[in-house]
């Protein structure tokens, strides 16, 4: 219908025009003209009929749709006619676009979603800073006696909660099916301020957040499915805790996840102390969180707590008591830990498409000079230049837009696969993508789009339109300046190529480092496994040491198993904490925070069996057990920090315990075990495990040096435990190959990405380094040829194209090492063992990129030194 | 200006009905032309043109001579 009347409204318009025309021509006639001079007349004084044609047209219908329309068919048949180039370079678009809508995802859920509470912008967490701690950021946790002084006279603030992480073997009520996991303890405000409510049941009371109130459990929900089946019955029913039997008050909601998704049940804070703890000041271990009151800062809230604090610790002298209390908005607390690597990877990936995009800018830009001539010729009659760009850009709106979708795909894929790989992401279950996601990605297609077409448009319907039309007879020397376009944009993204590879290396570097990092023990064929006696049967020091006692000589009598030995904690594990010591001989002038070292306990055998060497002294015997237990051995840290490398041996310390203080003799002093890779090395001091004392040796690892392969020792060694106590359970049974492998992790993860990313845009910089030089040889094909005839050597054609190529690589590899130089400094807090300015990686990174540009330059240029002369001039 | 350039306003118009057209055969010719003639609709528009065209000039011409205005 509507098609017929335009085309009859069409057949009028060319009618009407034509009349008018044919007056005129006959009013010039009739002036007196010759037929011919009146019909140019007439025509001068009409203007150009098809563009008035199409201006009037343009009245009736929806003329930028049409051209859309057509613009889109010419770009699809453009792109169906060279099939590779435009699946290459969709793929290309693909990855870029995937990339980086995944990380967008993911950091959308990690660092800009607001959390899940009530008002989450008014949550802040509040962390004691020490003064005289110069080591790690300066939030410390929060002692339990504080965080009550806080909250009782604090009034800034709306309310204080405080938790804790604990952990607990749960069983069912006949002491069935125990398993070790993870927990935590909340005070009885927390739900409530956090506006968390229970899908079944109800949280704790304030009645029962006391040491000694009724033991009481709130499960998780993942705990709830998993043990409990989802039975809603179980609330109110018991289940033992610890071996205590404990009341189920409630279920957590599914999307609870906070701290951790780990955690399985939470227990009434004040429950994870004894009436003794709960006032302490010493003890550091619990995380406050606060809800700020409308109209209050969080700066002048946490003065008001600061100055308080400032109170506690002028009262308490000799205590390690902190001086001020530091604040941070509760979302950056929980994603402090992936912020850089997010931010880095992000950034990363923006990279490589801002690479993309100008390696599809190139090769465009040589596409569009196949095709000078005929808009040369479109621009001459009268075809606007705003047409002719758009029509350019169809294609590379069409490429982008056909990866995007792709990409879509893909980081459905990667993005799952990414928070389900990355170790200990904060409200990974919250990554999922959503209409923002999916506008992100569509902006980017029209940014990339953008980016990718504008370029090469523009500079294709540029002033030169008649040079265009005047260069094609003789093409020697011709597209300088587009050649000079390609070239910079080249330097650009070579640039950015040596930044992503610099940035890869120096992670690579770390990673390395730490993968290789010496723990300071033996590492090869040696099992751990962690148990947990329970205090309530384990209560006194002779069944605890008879229970380790039996166990070693059990293991040691296993074959395969050369020795072993029981700790509290593995190297490269988590370790127990640290404790705060005076010396007796060289008493400290003020109280400060220096004098505190690493708790650990250990058997005799412990060193020779993990290799740690005795530096000074000696190390325990079986006679420092029981009651015989005040005796330690120090680590070279230790004897470095406080007897400034003095010998140890001899001297006095007295160790603040919650309760008491007690006098211990340092027996000798051995080599430093590393815990944390990533951290510089603590001074520890070991304690004799066989002293029994339930609550510092009912935790232990048993370690084991094998003959054979460790991890087939794991099931005998578990044999052995079960066959003494058949109800404890055995947790964490890893060879020290493992253990290593854990912690150094997430920062593999980090860096293994980068490097992939860095491997793509190297690839891409050497296919788009490839792509111009093979277009400026093709140009440069008579000129080559004319050389050639006149004399010029194959060699100084060949040295002539690989210095042309190789300038812009040069160019963007000092660019790149400028740019790097400010880049990495971002850097920094993901760095171990190598600095952000590594010579090495610089010169190494350097190194790949002018060999790889080199390799790509090579090709076209051993192609032009081949130019056969008389072929090449007579194309012309 | 080149008179062909008049067709896409008077074709605007046309679609916006302020004219109305026709072919007729001319008197004194012996061919048919397309003739415009304004509809009421358009008559009224033209008095608001009008209208907005004068304020404008008054405006332009207070602006380049402001004396004239009060003197």
């Amino acid at each position: 219908m509507r098609w017929l009347k335009t085309k009859k409204r069409d057949a009028e318009l060319t009618r009407e025009l034509q009349s008018d025309l044919e007056l005129e021509e006959e009013e010039q006639r009739e002036r007196g003209l010759s037929p011919e001079e009146a019909r140019y007349a007439a025509r001068r004084a009409f203007g150009n009929p098809a563009l008035i044609r199409e201006q009037t047209r343009a009245v009736w219908t929806w003329k930028w749709l049409e051209q859309l329309v057509r613009d889109l068919k010419y770009g699809t048949r453009t792109l169906f006619r060279s099939p590779g180039f435009s699946i290459v370079s969709v793929l290309v678009m693909a990855l870029g676009i995937g990339a980086t809508t995944s990380l967008f995802t993911i950091v959308r859920a990690v660092l800009l979603r607001p959390l899940p509470f009530r008002d989450p912008g008014k949550l802040v967490m509040l962390y004691e800073h020490f003064r005289q701690n110069t080591g790690g950021d300066g939030f410390n946790t929060v002692a339990p006696g504080d965080y009550r002084d806080w909250r009782s006279q604090s009034r800034d603030f709306e309310d204080l909660a405080a938790m804790r992480s604990y952990g607990g073997i749960l069983s069912g009520v006949h002491s069935e099916l125990p398993e070790v996991v993870q927990s935590a303890g909340g005070s009885a405000n927390l739900f409530p301020l956090l506006g968390v409510s229970p899908v079944l049941g109800r949280t704790f009371t304030s009645a029962e957040d006391q040491p000694e109130g009724t033991p009481v459990v709130l499960l998780t929900w993942s705990l709830f499915q998993r043990r409990f089946a989802g039975d809603p019955s179980i609330v109110g029913k018991q289940i033992h805790l610890d071996t205590t039997p404990t009341t189920v008050i409630g279920v957590l909601p599914s999307w609870f996840t906070y701290p951790d998704a780990r955690i399985q049940f939470w227990m009434p804070y004040a429950q994870t102390f004894s009436p003794g703890n709960y006032a302490m000041r010493a003890g550091h271990q619990s995380i406050v969180v606060a809800r700020l009151k409308t109209g209050v800062s969080a700066e002048a809230a946490t003065r008001e707590v600061s100055s308080l604090q400032y109170q506690i610790h002028l009262a308490n002298p000799s205590r390690p008591v902190a001086e001020d209390v530091w604040f941070r908005p509760m979302i950056d607390d929980l994603a402090r830990n992936v912020r850089t690597p997010l931010l880095v990877l992000l950034g990363a990936v923006g990279c490589m498409l801002l690479i993309a995009c100008l390696n599809l800018a190139n090769l465009l830009v040589a596409r569009s000079a196949a095709r000078r001539k005929e808009v040369a010729v479109r621009g001459a009659l009268g075809g606007s230049r705003l047409v002719l760009i758009c029509e350019q850009m169809t294609e590379s709106f069409l490429i982008c837009l056909a990866g995007g979708g792709a990409g879509l795909l893909l980081s459905l894929a990667s993005t799952y696969w990414l928070a389900a790989h990355w170790r200990n992401l904060p409200r990974a279950d919250s990554v999922h993508v959503d209409g923002w996601v999916l506008a992100f990605t569509l902006a980017l297609v029209a940014g990339a789009a953008m980016l990718a077409g504008l370029v090469p448009a523009i500079s294709s319907t540029g002033k030169g339109l008649l040079s265009g039309l005047r260069e094609s007879s003789r093409t020697v020397g011709g597209g300088a300046s587009r050649a000079r376009l390609r070239k910079t944009m080249l330097t650009v993204e070579i640039a950015l190529t040596v930044v992503l590879v610099i940035s890869a290396g120096l992670l690579f570097k770390s990673f390395l480092h730490l993968r290789t990092a010496d723990l300071g023990c033996r590492v090869d064929h040696v099992i751990t496994m962690k148990f947990g006696l329970p205090e309530i049967q384990y209560d006194t020091r002779d069944k605890v040491v008879l229970f380790h006692q039996s166990l070693l000589e059990r293991v040691r009598r296993l074959p395969g198993v050369r020795g072993a030995a029981l700790v509290s904690a593995a190297p490269g594990s988590e370790p127990h904490g640290d404790r705060v010591f005076t010396i007796l001989e060289k008493p400290a002038p003020s109280y400060t925070l220096q004098y505190h070292a690493m708790t650990l306990t250990a058997d005799p055998q412990y060193f020779s069996v993990m290799q740690i060497p005795l530096l000074r002294g000696r190390v325990f015997t079986e006679h420092e057990r029981l009651g015989n237990d005040h005796y330690i051995v120090v680590s070279k840290q230790f004897a470095d920090r406080y007897f400034s490398g003095d010998d140890p041996v001899g001297k006095h310390v007295q160790v603040d315990w919650a309760t008491k203080a007690e006098v211990f003799e340092i027996l000798g002093e051995v080599g430093d075990t590393v815990f944390d890779v990533t951290k510089p090395v603590q001074p520890a001091m070991y304690f004799p495990i066989l002293s029994g004392i339930p609550d510092q040796t009912t935790e232990a690892t048993i370690v084991a040096y094998t003959s054979v392969d460790p991890l087939a020792m794991s099931m005998p060694i578990q044999q052995q435990i079960s066959a003494l106590d058949p109800e404890l359970p055995v947790y964490n049974a890893l060879t020290m190959d493992q253990i290593l492998g854990k912690t150094t992790a997430s920062q593999g993860f980090a860096s293994n990405l980068v490097l992939a990313f860095a491997a793509l845009s190297l690839l891409l910089a050497a296919v788009g380094l490839y792509g111009v030089l093979s277009y400026l040889i093709t140009q440069r094909t008579p000129d080559i040829g004319l050389r050639i005839a006149l004399g010029a050597q194959r060699a100084q054609v060949l040295r002539l194209v690989l210095f042309d190529g190789l300038r812009p690589a040069l160019l963007g590899l000092i660019l790149g090492w400028a740019v790097s130089a400010g880049a990495t400094q971002l850097l920094r807090s993901m760095l171990y063992g190598t600095g952000p300015l590594d010579p090495a990686t610089f010169a190494a990174a350097a190194t790949l990129l002018v060999a790889v540009a080199a390799l790509a330059c090579l090709i076209p240029a051993w192609r032009a030194s081949r130019i056969d002369p008389m072929q090449a001039l007579r194309t012309e | 200006m080149q008179h062909g350039s008049l067709y896409p306003a008077l074709h605007r118009l046309e679609k916006r009905g302020w004219v109305a057209t026709k072919w007729d055969t001319a008197p004194d010719r012996n061919r048919e032309f397309k003739y415009y003639r304004l509809t009421n609709k358009g008559k009224k528009q033209l008095v608001v043109e009008e209208s907005q065209w004068k304020q404008m000039a008054e405006a332009v011409a207070l602006v380049m001579w402001p004396a004239a205005g009060e003197s």
